[in-house]
């Protein structure tokens, strides 16, 4: 038992360290040698017209491990850039998305970069999920030209396309039919392939939602509505915004599931479960019960409309964070300490992430006008008097 | 920086592309050979436009266990007071910012956290010190520079004279801003009379200025010269003639200035219709051969109308800063002089006649002109009035003889077409003579309902002539 623990531990500690490719696809239990481990999750799906899947969830102890790397990455790169932001070196929007880590590292557990995410503008995770380096995310936030948007998005315009992330999207609700969109794409070009389009509490009530969403069921598109339900709309309580906080019924006669999105697993097993079905059946809503420690923004801090005891009453009973590292201590994969040097070095690496992200100049000026209108286009620029040509835009 | 950069360390001074300081954050971490490894914290920006910032209150105290998402301490902003919450897990080393500490610029370190809490004793007293210098080093450049510019003379005497010793003491001046011209280098009587000429200023050696020191600031010999230069060419041309004030042009002059300066002028203006004035008059003229002027009958009128409003008839106590009710009504009447305008008083104007007023006003008028007029004719008066009405003046405001309240003024009467109701209740255009009358009162004592009331019972016994036997 111990020589098993040992060499659990062993090959835990083996694992390779990439600045860019942070996750660590989990391992099919039979090929590394690592028993699968069975956990239950916290508290059992309910369905809404569809039966839910099992409570059981089957994981690696590497896997454990990469969850726990992962989301503490994310909350790291969270807190430095709220330091950041205070500091004033990140102006402007700045949604943070600490505390709601298992949604995005659960959701990547289960799928492919094939598949496509399309969320609003607490992105910065999802980036990082979808395999965004840290280097390009501060240098976005700070505005700089090694962003990945070329310092010209900022906090709420993320994208990675070639990992099939769609962004990063400032209008409450207008990702939903963007990524019914991209269903439909891929129905067409008959990938197997779905999408998933992230919104908030908030933005549930919207109304395109629900038109995308009679449409998309409609014609069957492979598209998963994930509703991170962290209980506040900026600072409206769910009971105050929404009759039916019930998000995952909202559907009607589109099926949901409600999962707790604070547990990892169960993210991952009720994401699995959706790519499934909705490959086969069309459409179908996720309802993840999530929450978030920061404010709506920096402008708010947070505690105006909740108090600082349900906060903190959160951080001590659902923080996704801790509970993979109780699970992780109770099947032994590893030591408390070697959990805290794997902390340790995800903080080094995120304050090294950031200095390199500063040395990154500015974008030039003339940065402006490209990438406005379509290239080659050759318009012409006039000034305030129309009469001269001030500039042609590439 | 007071410590080698190393890995863990987020500070950089790369300056951006306009100037700006890109790269300071407000959390430093350390880790040096002779201190523990702490984390600095400095005031953080809790609003994207706040630039300094109040300690309101601290929640934790030294030594106390902080846990993600405790609140350390209140920071007033600008807007409002909000919370500073840590996002590390910690103890609470060291307050460098303590409570009530004003306008702390965003960045400044505010305290210290550290991860054992054996380390909180372990940081030393004076590490705001290092953070303390930087700042002082930099203000005292400033200094620096800015002495330079000022020169500061060395004393050069041995001794004193005791002639030139009374002076110094009387004016207070520095004894080693002086420059020492008598033998042995003694401080002679005519050295500080040469500074105190030059106006040195009696507290400050930086200002002194004499001959020798280039960088002399202003004094009185410059502008003695340049009076004498210019006072050379006025002789040379005829152009213009000088008058030189009289005594009486003199007072007047001060005491007009007073007045315009310190005494706030409340104007309103009201235009009474002269008819049923004029009309009294010419049958006064006519039937009963009694000359009077429009000017008498105005005074006669004005005294009434202070009699019905006595209100109006005060003077400003300029000792207690309150007006002062008098007793009589005396009505200073303008008087133009060769010598100036002079204002004689007209005793008890509401009580004398018609006749007895403009007899009085005839022989005030004369005396003025002959400069006949005794003190106590033209000192006091609780109320003027100067009228303008012979001149083609339609109205003009006038200064207030201070300590009165108010004066009159008066213009020409004019002939204009109003629409009049008729004895038959039938509006008709009808030609009228009007005349200006403008009350300049202090609006210290008046405000314009008083102004007002006085007005409407002056304009009352103008239209109802025979009010003027009330």
């Amino acid at each position: 038992m111990a020589a098993a623990a040992a060499a659990r531990r062993l090959s835990a500690a083996s694992l390779p360290l990439r600045h860019h490719h942070l996750l660590l696809r989990p391992f099919a239990s039979s090929a590394s040698g690592q028993p699968p481990i069975a956990v239950e999750t916290s508290v059992p799906f309910t369905g809404h017209k569809i039966e839910p899947p099992s409570r059981l969830v089957d994981t690696t102890p590497s896997e454990l491990l990469s969850f726990f790397r992962d989301m503490s990455m994310m909350r790291r790169m969270e807190i430095a850039a709220d330091s950041l932001y205070k500091s004033k070196l990140i102006r402007g929007f700045c949604h943070l998305y600490d505390g709601q880590e298992a949604v995005a590292i659960g959701l990547e557990a289960a799928i492919t970069k094939k598949d496509a995410i399309i969320t609003a503008y607490r992105d910065h995770c999802i980036f990082l999920a979808r395999g965004g380096s840290l280097v390009e995310s501060y240098a976005e936030l700070m505005g700089r030209r090694s962003g990945c948007s070329k310092g010209k998005g900022g906090s709420m315009h993320f994208y990675k396309k070639d990992s099939g992330f769609f962004g990063g999207h400032g209008i409450v609700g207008a990702q939903v039919p963007l990524g019914c969109g991209l269903a439909f794409a891929q129905k067409y070009t008959k990938e197997g392939t779905v999408s998933f389009a992230l919104y908030g509490d908030g933005a549930a009530n919207q109304g395109q939602l629900f038109e995308a969403l009679n449409i998309s069921a409609l014609w069957d598109l492979p598209v998963i509505l994930v509703c991170e339900n962290n209980h506040y709309g900026m600072g409206t309580a769910e009971w105050r915004a929404a009759k039916s906080p019930a998000y995952y019924k909202r559907g009607d006669y589109v099926p949901g599931l409600k999962v707790d999105g604070m547990d990892v697993l169960a993210v991952k097993q009720a994401c699995k479960f959706a790519k499934e079905y909705a490959l086969q059946n069309g459409p179908i809503i996720l309802e993840m019960d999530t929450y978030r420690y920061h404010g709506h923004s920096m402008s708010d801090p947070g505690s105006t409309y909740r108090t600082r005891d349900e906060i903190t009453g959160v951080r001590q009973e659902r923080d996704p964070i801790e509970r993979i590292r109780k699970l992780i201590l109770s099947n032994e994969v590893a030591t408390a300490s070697e959990l805290k040097d794997i902390e340790k070095e995800v903080r080094k690496e995120v304050d090294d992430a950031i200095a390199q992200a500063k040395e990154s100049p500015m974008p030039d000026p003339s940065e402006l006008f490209t990438n406005v209108y379509a290239k080659g286009l050759g318009a012409e620029v006039f000034g305030a008097d129309r009469k001269e040509v001030k500039a042609v835009l590439p | 920086m007071i410590h080698s950069p190393l890995p863990f360390e987020l500070i950089g001074k790369s300056i951006g592309p306009h100037g700006a300081n890109l790269n300071t954050s407000y959390l430093i971490i350390f880790i040096d050979a002779g201190l523990p490894s702490h984390m600095l914290l400095g005031m953080p920006a809790l609003s994207p436009t706040m630039n300094q910032g109040n300690i309101a209150r601290w929640r934790k105290n030294e030594g106390d266990k902080i846990e993600v998402g405790d609140v350390l301490c209140e920071i007033e902003t600008d807007k409002a007071t909000l919370e500073f919450e840590s996002l590390e897990e910690g103890f609470l080393a060291k307050i460098l910012a303590p409570e009530g500490s004003k306008d702390v610029l965003v960045g400044q370190p505010i305290a210290i956290t550290v991860e054992n809490p054996d380390d909180v004793k372990s940081i030393p007293a004076d590490i705001c010190k290092g953070f303390e210098d930087k700042g002082e080093e930099s203000t005292k450049e400033w200094t620096d520079s800015a002495e330079h510019k000022v020169s500061i003379p060395k004393a050069n005497f041995s001794r004193i004279s005791p002639s030139a010793k009374l002076l110094i003491a009387q004016h207070g001046l520095e004894p080693s801003s002086l420059w020492a011209s008598g033998p042995h280098g003694t401080l002679l009587k005519g050295d500080v009379l040469a500074a105190i000429k030059s106006g040195v200023q009696s507290t400050g050696a930086h200002k002194s200025d004499q001959e020798p020191v280039a960088a002399s600031t202003s004094t009185l010999k410059p502008t003695v010269h340049q009076l004498s230069q210019s006072a050379v060419p006025l002789h040379d041309t005829d152009t213009h003639e000088d008058f030189p004030n009289s005594q009486i042009r003199k007072v007047i002059a001060k005491r007009l200035l007073e007045s315009k300066q310190h005494i706030p002028h409340l104007y309103l203006s009201s235009d009474v219709i002269l008819d049923p004035l004029l009309a009294f008059r010419k049958e006064l003229k006519e039937q009963y051969n009694v000359k009077v002027s429009v000017n008498d009958i105005v005074i006669k009128a004005v005294a009434l109308a202070l009699r019905n409003v006595p209100e109006v008839n005060v003077c400003w106590n300029d000792e207690k800063g309150e007006p002062a009710l008098c007793d009589s009504i005396d009505i200073s009447v303008a008087v133009a002089t060769e010598k100036g305008l002079m204002t004689p008083i007209i005793r008890n104007a509401d009580q004398k006649s018609l006749t007895a007023i403009s007899l009085e006003v005839k022989e005030l008028a004369e005396n003025a002109r002959g400069g006949k007029l005794k003190p106590d004719q033209y000192q006091g008066g609780t109320f003027s009035i100067s009228n303008l009405g012979m001149f083609p003046v339609d109205h003009f405001c006038a200064i207030i003889n201070p300590p009165q309240a108010c004066i009159l003024a008066v213009g020409q009467g004019n002939k204009v077409v109003e629409p009049v109701i008729g004895i038959d209740g039938v509006e008709k255009p009808a030609v009228i003579t009007k005349m200006s009358l403008k009350l300049s009162a202090d609006h210290r004592i008046f405000d314009g309902q008083l102004g007002s009331k006085f007005l409407s019972a002056l304009a009352s016994n103008f239209s109802d002539i025979r009010r003027l036997l009330l």
